[in-house]
This record gives structure tokens, sequence and C-alpha cells, in this order.
């Protein structure tokens, strides 16, 4: 998955140029030899070397905006197990509304590389990286709102009362019936 | 990696939940737990040492206990445990099979069966008049074949058939005053001699025939002077009595039907006699026991009913009944101190002056004086005869004393406890801990095969037996040290014989035992009595260096306005570090909730005249006694006149010696119930040194209501005047039963409830903000118990939680029981099937376990309920969210499961108190409970979620591991192989 991502994000891994642009006609000293015409050849290289890198950046905008989607899926798929897990406190509850919580984190924290390959002049990343955000986001909202469904989150009274020592009492007293 | 860690997670989870069960299994009995078997002081004992059979000796103690002991190691062959009532007055032995015994005040004689103990027959006798009763089994008196039982109670005669129990005849004697001093059947005769009184100066003597109860002569005659009640029988016609002044002794001679009185001066016996004189109670032939003071007086009465002193002895004594070995020859024991040893000499009843035997027995203990002894003769192989004493000391113990040497010892103080505390066992210091015992490999490999079998279910009934001693033994529970979990302590139990012992809470073996000596017997103190065991000093700074000690309260006199008596003892020790004779009574012992620097607790001692006195008396204790003087109060019940006060301190004491430690007291409030309508029968306080964890109460809607946890609070039951009798002593029309909640500081009802057609007897618990109570309803006829928690409205505001998380609420700061309460109350009744002797409540170290009452149920069982059981909030249908709190549907009756008994199979006879300590393991609390029998367990209310049980397999687990990591290592080592593959693609 990760070779793949890489050979697919970059399009290229590398490139050698072999067009000579510093050759312009009129620059040249040495004189084409007769029959020889560069402008044409140039020309059409150079049209569909524009042609392909609008190719990809098209191709980067979509995947990008294709990356940018993913949590979502992501986001259903998580929705589901947190169902699956019911609303009671156990390992597996646990462990899925943590990974729940940890995923979108982690992937925040990550935006930078994950639209790093997409990076392009040409190509507006707000876009697909405000998208990711969001959905990430609401993953997390997910996560939180599964935590507190748990009742994990200390948003009662309860929750903070229940730390909080007795008061002590001034007055102290004793005694009984008489012993007898 | 992730999915190892998963695997074991979860293996986890599956081990710390397969420990489910709160009872115990048949093999781990005796693990956690201990119980030891008494009798309590031996009032009475018959030997039984037939040739055939075992030796035994039959016993009748001071707790109402028949035993008969294995007289070879002491050990109980069997024991019956009567009545709290029913007091044992005489026991013998009938046709070598039977122990009869006679008992509530003579009105029940039973016979039970002498190889175990089963009852064959029971006889209720009725008399018209009140006279000590006493019990006669003739050895071959025959009334139509049948062996007899003589029995005089209650002014009548009886005569009753031992082997059916039937009364054969029954003699009344006509004037209710007589009174039965008496009873005399010469042997190989058909006849009777009764003789008694009648007032304090005449005298009667009835001879009647045996087979029917005719009265063949009737003679009476009148002293000129008042006679005192003791009666010592010389012979078969001789009584000796003492005159009512106690300087004279009245020889009285019925012989030949004709009563003549002899008067001897005591003053004409002894020079140096001052102060009255005393009869014991002996049954020597031809001489009696005078006693004066200290002095022991032996008296032989001549045929012509002179006396004549035979001897003098200064000290504590001890004579035994006289007892016939061979050819009418008698002996009697006599035990007396030398230093700190005693001295045992038997001598033959017809000559003073010829010693049988005379033994001097080390003793290895402090025992104080001998009490009581009872001797038995054998024959040794050169036919010549042997004796051994069975000898009662000060403290209880019983001793089985032959040829010298004390042959078993048996503890029985431990039978009659006053009061329990505990105390923390030294910190293991370096060296000091015990060596481990070396065990031989073979040994090793042979345990471990054991434990396979054990684990394979392959073991016999003594593989199991040899498994479960391997295991007690391998156990770390007797060591003497402090150790981590707290399991270990010292168990210190006040005795009535104003004993101290401390018992290890691991084995239940005495480790040190005292005799305080400020509560023996002595000219300032003449009677003195145990009130009470309490901690003195607990250090916890200064724990490697200061043993914490114990303070003993005692009073000389059983009346209330007596001098109290304080007694210091070191704990580690055993030693008495001081005492103190107080001055001053003690009525009330308040322990404050205040320690001085070198962590001594304060004490209050409140005297008859309401004057508190504080201790210990040292300027450093008053300084910090000075600065809570204000907010220190104190309460007095008086249950007889139906009043409970409040009371604070005022001022120093003026009194004619300035004492400093001394204060006046004021009155501050009183309650008082109507005497015509209530009457105060129970009052329960709450235990001061509880920990409470939380002051509030989540409920399922993540709602708080704040628990009302004042120290303060005090049950109080009062039932209708009618109704304190005995249950069914009243109509439930005209009982009732009812409850109050006080607060002790301001005398404020914080709560009253009273319940129609019930009454008690009550045993309450209180504990947080709970107070469980035991009751008799009388129109359900069954026994209820009731439930009331106590909530605080006042404080039910602090809900937002922004406040609570800024800190802006008051719910720490102190508070005054001065400012207006807003309490609301829960309560709850539940039928209950047990009729109850004590209730307690476990409580642990930081009061954050759940809980669970400790019911100790008539048969002397010890019953663990748990709380939630008596929840007021229990509901019919509970919400689901109220089933996940916990709280069960409601029932009428409280379920008893048979697996929840603490005391699984065992009885804790003559049940008196049950006492919880907490662990320093929070889920754990220790368990001792105490009557006859003694019995000590731990328990973990919530099962202990804080440490892996006994029976957790670490093998398992290490073995989980190895195989987890190995595990690892290999498919690591795969996915690489696998992955270098792929590349190679």
């Amino acid at each position: 998955m990760e070779k793949g991502k890489a050979v697919m994000g970059s399009g290229r891994r590398w490139a050698v140029d072999f067009t000579d642009n510093s050759t312009a006609p009129s620059s040249r000293d040495i004189t084409d030899p007769p029959g020889f015409c560069c402008a044409s050849p140039d020309q059409d290289d150079w049209t569909s070397t524009k042609q392909k890198k609008d190719a990809e950046a098209n191709w980067k905008a979509q995947k990008a905006w294709e990356v940018a989607q993913a949590p979502f899926k992501n986001l259903l798929m998580m929705g589901f197990m947190m169902w699956m897990a019911g609303n009671t406190v156990h390992l597996f509850s646990i462990g899925i509304t943590f990974s729940a919580l940890w995923q979108p984190i982690s992937a925040l924290r990550t935006v930078g590389n994950v639209f790093e390959p997409y990076k392009d002049s040409k190509v507006d990343l707000l876009g697909p990286k405000l998208l990711f955000i969001a959905l990430n986001l609401g993953g997390l909202a997910l996560g939180v709102w599964k935590l507190n469904t748990l009742g994990l989150l200390p948003t009662h009274a309860s929750d903070w009362v229940s730390s909080l020592p007795p008061a002590q009492e001034v007055e102290y007293s004793g005694g009984g019936i008489p012993l007898h | 990696m992730a999915m190892a860690v998963r695997v074991l997670l979860t293996l986890l989870l599956l081990v710390s939940t397969v420990c489910p069960s709160f009872s115990i299994y048949e093999d781990q009995v005796g693990l956690m737990d201990w119980h030891q078997q008494y009798i309590g002081k031996v009032k009475h004992a018959v030997f039984h040492t037939h040739k055939t059979g075992r030796k035994r000796v039959v016993v009748s103690t001071e707790e109402n206990v028949i035993a008969s002991l294995d007289l070879r190691h002491g050990e109980i062959f069997w024991r019956q445990v009567l009545g709290a009532n029913d007091t044992i007055c005489g026991i013998d032995i009938a046709m070598g099979k039977y122990v009869i015994t006679l008992s509530s005040e003579g009105s029940i004689l039973r016979a039970w069966n002498l190889p175990d103990g089963q009852i064959v027959w029971e006889s209720f006798l009725q008399g018209p008049g009140h006279a000590k009763p006493l019990l006669l089994v003739p050895a071959n008196l025959k009334v139509d074949k049948d062996n007899v039982i003589l029995v005089s109670s209650k002014g009548s005669m009886h005569v009753v058939s031992s082997v059916h129990g039937e009364i054969l005849w029954k003699k009344d004697f006509v004037d209710g005053s007589f009174e039965i001093k008496q009873v005399i059947q010469p042997v190989g005769t058909d006849t009777l001699y009764v003789v008694g009184f009648v007032g304090s100066s005449k005298l009667y003597a009835y001879q009647i025939n045996a087979r029917n109860g005719e009265i063949l002569k009737h003679k009476s005659s009148a002293f000129s002077g008042d006679l005192l009640g003791e009666v010592s029988l010389v012979s078969s016609d001789t009584l000796v009595v003492l005159d009512s002044t106690g300087s004279a002794l009245i020889t009285v001679s019925f012989q030949d039907g004709d009563i003549t009185f002899h008067n001897t001066y005591i003053r004409d016996l002894v020079e140096d006699s001052l102060g009255s004189a005393v009869i014991l109670p002996s049954k020597l032939s031809g001489m009696f026991v005078v006693k004066i003071n200290e002095l022991t007086i032996f008296i032989r009465v001549t045929n012509q009913g002179k006396l004549e002193v035979l001897d003098k002895i200064n000290g504590a004594i001890a004579v035994s009944d006289a007892l016939s070995f061979s050819e009418g020859q008698e002996a009697f024991a006599l035990v007396q101190h030398v230093g700190n040893d005693i001295q045992l000499t038997v001598k033959l009843g017809q000559d003073w002056h010829s010693g049988l035997l005379k033994e001097i027995i080390k003793m290895d203990h402090q025992r104080g004086l001998v009490h009581k002894v009872f001797i038995n003769n054998y024959v040794r192989t050169d036919r010549s005869h042997g004796f051994r004493a069975l000898i009662i000391m000060e403290d209880h113990s019983l001793l089985l004393v032959q040829q010298g040497k004390i042959v078993w010892c048996r503890e029985e103080g431990l039978a009659s406890i006053i009061d329990v505390t505990t105390s923390e066992l030294p910190v293991e210091k370096k060296g000091v801990s015990v060596a481990k015992v070396e065990e031989s490999l073979f040994e090793w490999l042979q345990g471990h095969m054991l434990k396979l079998k054990g684990t394979l279910m392959l073991a016999s009934p003594e593989d199991v037996a040899a498994i479960q001693s391997m295991r007690l033994k391998s156990s770390e529970k007797s060591k003497m040290t402090r150790d981590h979990n707290g399991f270990r302590k010292l168990i210190i139990v006040l005795t009535k014989a104003g004993k101290l012992f401390a018992l290890h809470s691991g084995s239940g073996r005495v480790v040190w035992s005292l005799l305080v000596n400020s509560l023996r017997k002595s000219e300032a103190c003449e009677n003195p009595t145990g009130l009470g065991v309490y901690q003195w000093q607990v250090p916890h700074h200064h724990a490697m260096d200061e043993n914490p000690s114990v303070l003993i309260v005692g009073r000389c006199r059983p009346s209330s306005d007596a001098p109290g008596v304080l007694s210091f003892v070191d704990t580690y020790t055993g030693k008495e570090l001081r005492s103190l004779d107080l001055v001053h009574s003690v009525a009330h012992i308040i322990p404050l909730p205040l320690t001085d620097s070198i962590e001594r607790r304060l004490y209050l001692l409140i005297d008859f005249s309401r004057q508190a006195h504080v201790y210990p008396r040292t300027p450093e204790a008053l300084d910090i006694f000075q600065r809570e003087f204000s907010n220190i109060y104190w309460y007095s019940v008086d249950p007889d006149n139906g009043i409970i006060q409040g009371h604070a301190l005022k001022c120093n004491c003026r009194g004619e010696i300035a004492d400093e430690y001394c204060f006046d007291t004021r009155h501050t409030w009183s309650i008082m119930f109507p005497l015509e309508s209530e009457r105060i029968i129970k009052t329960m306080p709450k235990k001061l040194n509880e920990v409470v964890h939380t002051q509030a109460k989540v409920t399922a809607e993540q709602d708080v209501m704040y628990k009302y946890i004042s120290k303060n609070l005090l049950f109080v039951a009062t039932v209708a005047p009618k109704a304190s009798g005995y249950i069914g002593s009243a109509t439930p029309e005209e009982s009732w039963l009812v409850v109050y909640l006080l607060d002790t500081v301001t005398g404020r009802i914080l709560h009253r409830m009273s319940h129609h057609g019930s009454q008690g007897p009550v045993h309450a618990v209180m504990s947080e903000n709970w107070v469980v109570y035991h009751y008799f309803n009388l129109r359900a006829h069954r026994y209820e118990m009731s439930v009331i928690e106590i909530y605080d409205q006042s404080r039910a505001d602090n809900k937002d939680v922004w406040k609570l998380v800024l800190g802006k609420h008051n719910l720490s700061s102190p508070i005054s029981l001065y400012s207006r309460p807003d309490v609301i109350t829960k309560f709850q009744s539940y039928f209950f099937a047990h009729s109850v002797k004590a209730i307690a409540v476990t409580t642990t170290a930081k009061g954050i376990t759940s809980k669970q009452l400790l019911i100790g149920t008539i048969g002397d069982q010890i019953l663990a309920l748990d709380k939630r059981l008596l929840d007021p909030r229990r509901s019919l249908n509970p919400t689901q969210a109220e089933r996940e709190e916990g709280i069960l549907p409601l029932t009428d009756s409280l379920p008893i499961n048979p697996q929840s008994y603490v005391t699984h199979a065992l009885r804790v006879e003559g049940l008196q108190g049950i006492v919880t300590v907490p662990a320093k393991l929070e889920s754990t609390t220790l368990v001792f409970a105490y009557g006859v029998d003694l019995f000590f367990t731990q328990l973990a209310p919530s099962r202990t979620y804080d440490s892996l049980t006994e029976d957790f397999s670490y093998a398992l687990l290490l073995i989980t591991i190895i195989a987890l990591v190995a595990a690892i290592f290999v498919t690591w080592v795969l996915s690489e192989r696998k992955e270098l593959m792929d590349k190679w693609r």
C-alpha cells in the first residue's frame, strides 16, 4: 500500500529532459543543416509537455480531493464500529473509542505530509486540506461523543465532587450510656 | 506486535475474571481464617477414669458450657453450650454413662450421653421456694431397681430416675421459708437426711425414706443467736455453721434425732484472729476450712464436737474435695504458692500430717493465684497410688498436673473477652527476619508432585490434607513482622479475669499474655473489673524506634462510683509500662481526635460527678486540648429515666486540690422521653475511627446526593414500656418501636420514625450516612431489618460543573453543627429470617470498597450481607440506569445465601461481638468474632480487586509471557524474510 501510493502519488520518480531550450534559432551561432527545421518538432514537444503537465496537475488535484475525502469512509466505518461496541465500558468499546480519538489526531498532525506529493504551483490544496481537516475533526468529535456516551467525560458535577475529601467537622462529641 | 499485546490483554482480563466466587472452596478453609474453641472458667469437674475407654474429665464452666476433655491432651471430646440464663449449678456422672447437669437455679435437670455428649433426657423441676440447688448422685441408692438422682431445689426434694429422667417422688416442704442446706445419704441405707434453716436461727432436720419420700422423723431446734448461711458438712451427722457475727463456730450434731449445738469462739482457737471468718465450701471428712482474711485454718471436729486446729496457712490456697481411693481411704489436695511456683500436696483425710504427695510445679507463665483444684487418682504400674490434679488459676486457665509437671494447659480466659483492640506488628528490620526452614530437594520435589496431582484432580484425601498443611506451613502469614498488605496484626484482648492477651492474626496463637496487676485483687482494690482496652500510642512517624502501647481502663468495684485504674502496656513486649490509680470514677471514656507529638492519643475520662479529666497528664497534651476546648462536647444516656443529655466543657475544676487536668462541665441540652410511652432500649453511636472516602453519592442519572456524614450522630431506639419484655409479651396494638437520629452536639432530632406493632430487642449498626437496625414485627410475626439513609440537602445546590472545576464551592470547608441542617432521609424495611446476636459492618482503610453487614445469627454463625440489599432506593422495577448503578429489584425479604456465611461450617459458640479492622490493602477487612470461641478471617466485600488472589497461577502467567515473546520473535523473523522475498520478486 505504501509503495503503491508512492508510485502513484508522484507520477514519476525521476525524468531527464532531453530538450534543449537554450537552442533558440535566433541565438544560434551555427546554422542548421540544410533541410533541418527544428522549430516544428520543438513546438510540438512543448505543447505536449504542457498538455502533460496540465494532466498531471489535474490528476494531482483530483488525487488530493480523493485523499481529502478518505477520512469520510473512515468516519462511517468508525461509526459502525462504535454502534457495534455498545454503550457499556469494557475493553472493546474503550479500544474503539480511543482509536477513534487517536486516528484523527494523528491524521491532523500529519496534514502537511499527506498532501506533500500533491504540492504543485498549479494545484490549489487549500480546499482538500480544509475538507481533510474538517472530516478529521468530525471523526474526533465522534470519538469525543462516544467517550461522553460511555460516561468517561467529566461533564457532571458528580465527576468533580467524588474526589473531594469530606468536610471536617468543627465540633466533636463522645459519650453514651455510662459504663457499668 | 499490536496483535500480541491485544492477546495478552485479553488473557489478563480473562485471568482477572476467573476468580469471582465470594465464598471459599473447601480446601481454602483455614488458609485465611482460624477458629479456636474454649469452654470458660471451670466451676466443677468430674473425672471419669475407668480402666476401659478414654480417660476424660467432664467440666461445667461459668460460661455455661459442659465439656468432656481428654485427660491426655486437654482436647475437647464434646461440648454443649447452654443459654446465657441457664447457669449450671451442679454436675455429676450417673451410672458411669450419663453426665447429669442441674441448671437454671435448679429447675432443669438434664442427662447427656458421656461418650458423645448427646442429650438423653431433660426434666423440669418445680418447687415453692428459693434455695441454693443441690445435686447428689448416690452411687448405689436404688428405687425400684432404678439408680436415682437426688435434687433439692426451690425448697423441695426431688428424686429422679437416672435412666429416663422421670421424677419418682417429690417432697415439698410445706413451710416455704425452709431453706435446704444439706442432703445427706448415709452409704448403704435407704434413708435421707435433709437439713435446713427456717429464718436465720431455726434448724430443721428431716429423716426421709428414700424409696417413697415418706418423712420418718422430723426434728427442729432453735439456736439462741443468728446463723450465717454457709454450712460445712464434716460427717454424716455433724455440721459446722458460722454465727452471724462471724466470730463463733457452731457445731451442730443431729445424732439419733436430737439436735445439739456446740459453740466455739474463733478467738479461742486462733489467738490473733482479726476480722470476720468465712467457711470455705469443702467436702472433707472430719474437718472443715475457715478463712480469716489471708489466713486459712484447717479445723478438725472431734467425736465430742470439740474443735481442734490442725494447721494455719497464710496466703492463697485451694483445697479439693475428698477423694476416696482405696478401702475407705480418703485423700484431698491442697495447692499453695511457693514463690512463683505452686506446691501441690495430697494428704490423707484421716491424718493431717501424712503427706501422700508433695510436688513443686514450675509455672512457665504468670497465671496469678490458684482458685480451685480437683483431684483424681490412678494406679501406677507398681500398684501404688498416683494423683493428678486439675488446677484452675486466677486467669481462668486450666492446668492438668501429674508427676510434678504441667501435662497440658488451656487458656480458658479467652472464653470471656471484655474488649478487643488491635496493634501493628514491628517493622521488619535487617537481620531480624525469621530464618526460613531449609527443606531437602526430595521434599521439594515431593511437594511439587503433590501440587501437580492436586491440579490434575488425582489427589487422594490424604494428599489433599498434605497439600493443605504444606500451604499453611509455607504461607508467610504467621511471621512476627509487619507485612505490606497489613494482614498481620496483633489482636489485643482483655478478658474478664483481668488478663491481656496478644493474639497473632495469622494463626491465632498467643504471642504474649499479661495478668494486669492493677486489675488484680488488692487491699486498695478489692474487686476490680476491666472496662476496656484502647489504643494509647500508635507510632507512624517513629515506627522504627517507638513501640505502640494500649491503655487498659478498669474500676475497683462493680459499682459506678468506684475509683478507676489505668494501665499502659507495650504491645510488642507485653510489659506493663506503668499504672495509675485514679482518684475519680470512670463513667465515660472518650477518645479525642487529637494526638500529641509522640502520637499518643488524648483521652477524656468523665467521672460520675460529671467532671472531665484529660489524659495523658502532660502540659503538652493539655495545651493541645485547650486549643480545641470549646469544640469538645459529650453526652450521656440514662436509659432508666429516659433522658439523653448533652454537655460542654466549662472551666477548671473547683475543688480543694487544684487540678489543671480536670474540667467542670455544663449541661447544654436534654431530651426527655415520656417514660409512660417510650423506653430507651438501644443507642448506637458512629464509630469514631471510621474513614469515609467521599461525601457524594452519585445516582444513576449522574445526579449527586450529599451524604450527611457527621460523626456526631446517635441512633436511639425506644419501645413502649409494655413491649420491653420478651417477644410476645405485648399485643401488636400496645407495642411500638420509635427510632431517632440525634445530633449529639446540639441535641437536634434529625429524624424520627415509628414502627407500630414492633418491638425489641433492637440491634443496630451505623456507618457513613446510614443506619441498619433489626427488630421484631409482631404483626407479621417476623424479624425485620430497616435501613435509614440520611442526606444533606443544604449542600445539594453545589451542582454547577464550572464552579466545581474552578474550586468555587464550600464542600471541603469545615462545617459546624450549629449551622442549620437541612436533611432528607430515605428508608426501607425488609423481612429477615434470622434473629440476631450482633451486627457489625466491614471497614476498610480508605472507605472506597463497598460495605457488607456482618450479622451474628442466633446459631452463632456470621452471615455477610451486602449493603446493596439494604438500599432504600430499591424499587420493584428499577430502570436500566438504576440497574447499571447496582440497585437490586425490591424483594420483601432479604435473601440468605448459604455461601455467604463467613464462618462456613464453624460456629462461634456464645457469640458476643464482631470486630472489623481495616487491612492496609483497601479491598480487605479483617474480621474477629469472639464469644466462648474465637474466629478470625479476612474478607474482601468487593473481592480482591487490588491484588491477585492466593491461587493465582504465576507459572501460567510466566509461561504465557514467554510464549508470547517467542511468538513475537518468530513472527518478526518470518515477516522480515517475507519482506525480503517480496523485494526480490
